[in-house]
């Protein structure tokens, strides 16, 4: 199971109409804000962090779009996902997938690289890798690598139509192995850099503002 | 570590990223391939436009770029060697407009007013006329002419011993071994108005549409036209004098007699492009049309095709003529004429960085190699070669080594070197964490270097294996095998086929295209099929062929599904691509 979304691409998809892309890219925010309307209200410092969170991670796609399937986003999803939750870390995937593209390149990719990214990020939710908020080393180190080959998998998908069939398909996935192992290395190592770092970033400025939060909440308690 | 190293680490990376992205810039690219010619090197220069084209003298490649009117770029004249060596460049920081006037060599000789060595003339916006020594940019004389705005932006000419030029609004010839004035008539305001010397003396136009005759004696008269701007040198044929005038939204082709007067005109498109003849055959440009003239007698009207261009056309390499596109698309076609004078598109060059384009092509033989240069209005010059005796386009590369490509390589493997030194030193010196973290970021840049490779090699397994167990991937209706119906000429080489709307475009014959792209730029601007592509990280996706967009489209070689972005799909010769709608 490997692919790597277009790179492998010789069928081009779907060259979306301009209704259609602006529908896909309403689809996207909805989803993205219906995710971050969580059933508790979020202060307004905890959004502008996840705006800067995917600004930034945005940027730095951008930046390293020369190298072939080097995605920091990937690893970047997974701990966003892992920190802040499955609603948010999906939406963070969305939002820097939508912005990213706007540079890079938007198309009926896009949609795929979303949820893509937000399944990595819900990933990250779930497999515990933060304990007692410290980030599992050896497992985020695992479940970068694995979240490469998820991610390009369900890219890939965005490339099947009326003449493929599942030999065809097997046979692309096959065609992307290099490219899908080169992104597991591109995660194993944007995480043993940066992944401890990262995850630092985001639980430190989530404590502050959770104690600002709840300082301010319980002065209001108590008049 | 700490935060603070690892943000200096990460922006060292990023250095190192952009560093190679504007490298890419400068070097040829895949899809710099032009028919028959492999790039060479390619120089961007800074802001502004290569407006008027390179010229190739004795194995020296001189160049000259305009400024962008604000900011501080300033307009250059550079000299460089064919192997991308640069000689010298010189600066011209008072030229503040549009410098377009064509370089020019002059020969060594002497006349009456003295001797004079080979020079290179060069006239700026700001009025200065220089003589320079062509190998080292050393002034020998200047002129400063009159500045109203701007200065001289039109052609200059050599008469025996003098040098003339069309100023901003007027004539001068100077004395080509010291610059001295000799002579200096005041014209009206011009632009891009050449000058052409005649057996009588010089020929000019104007702003105003006033042809202007300057005899040697200094006598001065003028011939208002009425047709429009005159914006390049009158053209000497043998039905009389040639003139393309731009007119409010159209222009003017006037054939005038001895006297000056229009004895014949034709009505084309709008902004002229400088005419030239090709043996008694006027061909003229503009933003509609690309014409030619029979002018032996009285320049009737030959043939016509749709075109735009609006700035130099040059005799290019096997009889044809080039004639660079003006519009987002680029590039240059190539003419020929035919059957009496009527044009015929043989091909297009389309350099993979392609934008608006003015200047004409620079072309050079030197025995056993052509030389091709081609500029563009982004101020891109790329320098492509060919072997006369059909040297492989491979040995033409071992041949000719650009120098940035030398220098990537070195510094790819000067940065391993450093890379494993550090790794090893963190090692021994009981580091192993940080050595560690280095080996798996050295283990990443190679596999990023190694990853083009090992995926073409990888892709041609799976492709064998795919084949061995019997999958086709053949869909109805894609040739991927020799049709006895195709000219046979084709046989052995790399065909195009472009399926729209249930037809079948063809052109085959190609030969040396390394990849998809290369060869479907190629055969879809010789067929006359533009191409609507989007580029991003992940690869260059065709979107439209002459405008249809369909559902996408899809690519097969040899009837294979193409299984690789087209730029990364390579061909070999004796390949077929289809283009199918998805």
């Amino acid at each position: 199971m490997a692919c790597i979304m277009f790179q492998a691409l010789g069928t081009h998809g779907p060259v979306l109409s301009p209704t259609t892309s602006l529908f896909l890219d309403i689809v996207l925010l909805v989803a993205a804000f219906w995710l971050l309307a969580t059933p508790s209200k979020k202060s307004l410092g905890d959004t502008l962090l996840l705006l800067t969170l995917v600004l930034a991670v945005s940027a730095v796609r951008v930046l390293m779009q020369p190298l072939p399937n080097i995605q920091p986003v990937t690893v970047a999803a997974l701990i966003v996902g892992a920190q802040l939750g499955a609603r948010r870390g999906a939406a963070f995937a969305i939002l820097v997938a939508m912005i990213s593209n706007a540079i890079i390149g938007n198309g009926w990719w896009t949609i795929f690289q979303a949820i893509g990214w937000a399944s990595v990020a819900l990933i990250g939710s779930k497999i515990a890798l933060v304990v007692d908020g410290e980030i599992q080393r050896n497992r985020l180190f695992i479940a970068a690598i694995a979240s490469a080959f998820v991610f390009d998998f369900i890219v890939s998908l965005s490339i099947i139509d009326s003449s493929f069939n599942i030999v065809t398909f097997l046979t692309y996935l096959a065609h992307g192995i290099p490219y899908d192992m080169l992104h597991a290395l591109g995660n194993l190592t944007f995480a043993v850099w940066f992944g401890s770092w990262f995850a630092d970033v985001v639980a430190e400025d989530i404590v502050v503002e959770e104690i600002g939060l709840a300082t301010v909440e319980s002065s209001i308690q108590r008049a | 570590m700490n935060r603070l190293q690892k943000l200096l680490i990460l922006c060292a990376i990023f250095l190192i990223l952009n560093t190679s992205t504007v490298s890419a810039i400068s070097s040829p690219n895949e899809s710099d391939q032009i028919y028959g010619f492999d790039a060479q090197w390619a120089q961007q220069f800074n802001g502004g436009y290569i407006t008027t084209a390179p010229i190739i003298d004795n194995a020296t490649l001189f160049v000259r770029t305009s400024g962008m009117w604000v900011g501080q770029e300033r307009p250059q004249v550079f000299a460089y060697e064919l192997t991308g060596k640069e000689l010298w460049n010189n600066t011209n920081q008072n030229a503040t407009q549009h410098d377009m006037a064509p370089l020019k060599i002059i020969e060594a000789g002497q006349g009456q007013c003295g001797i004079w060595s080979k020079q290179l003339i060069v006239a700026w916006s700001d009025g200065l006329i220089e003589s320079l020594e062509p190998l080292t940019g050393l002034r020998n004389w200047q002129f400063q002419s009159e500045v109203n705005v701007w200065g001289i932006t039109g052609s200059l000419a050599q008469d025996e011993d003098k040098l003339v030029a069309s100023t901003r609004g007027g004539i001068v010839s100077l004395c080509l071994a010291d610059g001295t004035l000799i002579q200096n008539a005041t014209t009206d305001l011009g632009w891009r108005n050449g000058i052409t010397v005649t057996e009588s003396g010089y020929l000019v136009g104007d702003e105003n549409g006033t042809l202007w005759h300057l005899s040697r004696e200094g006598n001065l008269s003028s011939y208002p036209l009425s047709i429009g701007k005159i914006r390049h040198p009158p053209l000497l044929t043998d039905a009389g004098i040639v003139i393309h005038a731009q007119g409010q939204g159209q222009s003017t082709i006037a054939l005038l007699d001895e006297n000056y007067s229009i004895i014949n005109s034709h009505i084309s498109g709008s902004s002229p492009a400088m005419p030239i003849m090709i043996n008694d055959y006027l061909v003229t440009g503009d933003s509609s049309e690309l014409r030619s003239f029979d002018c032996s007698q009285n320049c009737s009207a030959l043939s016509s095709l749709t075109f735009t261009t609006n700035g130099e056309m040059a005799m290019g390499l096997d009889g044809q003529f080039m004639v660079p596109l003006n519009t987002a698309q680029g590039g240059w076609k190539g003419f020929t004429l035919v059957e009496e004078g009527l044009l015929e598109h043989v091909r297009g060059f389309q350099p993979g960085f392609s934008t608006y384009t003015t200047a004409a092509p620079a072309v050079y033989s030197d025995g056993d190699s052509d030389w091709l240069v081609l500029a563009n209005d982004a101020s891109r010059m790329v320098v492509y070669w060919r072997g006369i005796n059909e040297t492989s386009i491979d040995e033409g590369v071992k041949e000719y080594p650009t120098a940035s490509n030398e220098k990537q390589n070195n510094n790819q493997i000067i940065l391993l070197v450093i890379f494993s030194s550090f790794c090893a030193i963190l090692f021994l010196a009981d580091k192993p964490q940080l050595g560690k973290k280095l080996s798996l970021l050295l283990i990443l840049i190679i596999a990023v270097i190694a990853i083009p490779t090992l995926s073409t090699q990888w892709s041609s397994k799976v492709d064998d294996i795919s084949a061995d167990i019997g999958i086709e991937g053949l869909t109805d209706g894609v040739e991927g095998e020799w049709s006895q119906s195709w000219p046979e000429q084709w046989q052995g080489t790399q065909i195009l086929i472009i399926e729209i709307d249930g037809q079948n475009q063809m052109m085959g014959g190609y030969t040396g295209y390394e990849n998809v792209l290369q060869l479907t730029t190629q055969a879809a601007s010789d067929l006359n099929i533009s191409i609507s592509s989007q580029q991003s990280g992940i690869g260059t996706y065709i979107t439209s062929f002459d405008g249809h967009q369909g559902q996408g489209w899809e690519f097969f070689v040899n009837g294979s599904r193409g299984t690789l972005s087209v730029e990364n799909v390579v061909i070999e010769e004796n390949t077929i691509v289809h283009w199918i709608p998805a």
